[in-house]
């Protein structure tokens, strides 16, 4: 059954698309900056516009990633046209990669990690904030060895609850929990 | 057939038994445009996994404690896009950096000459936008 409780009903959601993100710069009725990406136009009206359409506590998270988001949104069509042009060279390249993923587990863990942490992430968002939904990813991580990809920190709150189911099930991973990984881009994250 | 890896993903590579790298070209990824912490925190935020209805059976199994590789079948291509952009270059490399260690088939290298190339255009993408 869906639930429906104001905290996993959100009233304004973060845009998923650049369709979305139209939509809701329409409604709300705010600009964005045409000649500068990623610049959205006077925040406290944003903030104001957001509470107006029942953002409330969650308005000034939600005005201050918007230009984040709408850069993201960019990197995403960019991301998409560039592998559209790939698969015209290598057909399946998506269905490929995952087929592999499937075939063990360790990564399988790591897809579920992505899935479960995107799909429990508005609901988080809006019960701690920004820094909850890193830690619920962090600590979900830790099952796999994949910590160092997230950081370090304290899990609190909605966070923990969505992280320790998921850790019950990766404990059962078969070979057991792999070594911690390190890779290109982990200085970010050190 | 071809691998993008990185110097440390090649070493990792070379592990591997010479009749299962037989045949493949290795190139070298050079690009570094891989996403911050806030960065891939902004896309768990904007990711559509979220609303798709294989991510909420998903998170019922998870829920019960349950890992079971069957609950990755039926995921649709629009959702595996989705998930590669989600998890970043970052994310990608991980993986790749695990299985080109642990490759033992040539499904296996085939897969991972498909993360190689996902995670290039992720990085191309990357530094589409800040250039």
């Amino acid at each position: 059954m869906e639930n429906t409780s104001p905290e996993y009903a959100p009233a304004v959601e973060v845009p998923t698309s650049r369709e979305e993100m139209d939509g809701l710069l329409d409604d709300l009725s705010l600009e964005r900056d045409k000649t500068v990406r990623n610049s959205i136009h006077n925040r406290q009206a944003a903030v104001e516009a957001l509470q107006n359409a029942g953002a409330n506590g969650d308005a000034e998270h939600i005005a201050d990633i918007l230009p984040k988001v709408d850069e993201q949104l960019a990197t995403k069509e960019a991301f998409r046209n560039n592998m559209e042009v790939a698969e015209t060279q290598e057909k399946g390249l998506f269905r490929r990669a995952y087929e592999t993923i499937k075939a063990h587990p360790y990564l399988t863990a790591a897809a579920i990690i992505a899935i479960v942490t995107a799909g429990v992430a508005g609901s988080i968002y809006l019960a701690g904030g920004v820094g909850a939904i890193a830690a619920a990813v962090e600590k979900a991580a830790a099952y796999v060895g994949l910590e160092h990809l997230y950081g370090a920190g304290e899990v609190a709150g909605g966070a923990a609850k969505a992280a320790e189911s998921l850790g019950e099930a990766v404990r059962t991973i078969p070979g057991g929990i792999p070594d911690y990984v390190s890779g290109p881009g982990m200085e970010n994250f050190l | 057939m071809q691998l993008l890896l990185t110097a440390e993903e090649k070493q990792a590579f070379e592990t591997l038994p010479t009749t299962l790298k037989d045949g493949w070209n290795i190139s070298d990824e050079t690009s570094t445009a891989y996403e911050t912490p806030e960065t891939l925190a902004i896309r768990y935020e904007m990711s559509s996994l979220k609303r798709h209805p294989q991510t909420k059976k998903i998170l019922e199994t998870v829920k019960q404690g349950k890992f079971e590789q069957a609950i990755m079948d039926g995921i649709p291509e629009d959702m595996l896009s989705d998930l590669f952009f989600t998890i970043g270059a970052t994310g990608l490399s991980t993986i790749i950096k695990k299985l080109a260690a642990e490759s033992q088939t040539d499904d296996d290298l085939a897969g991972l000459s498909s993360l190689t190339t996902i995670r290039h255009q992720l990085l191309l993408a990357n530094a589409s936008i800040h250039s």
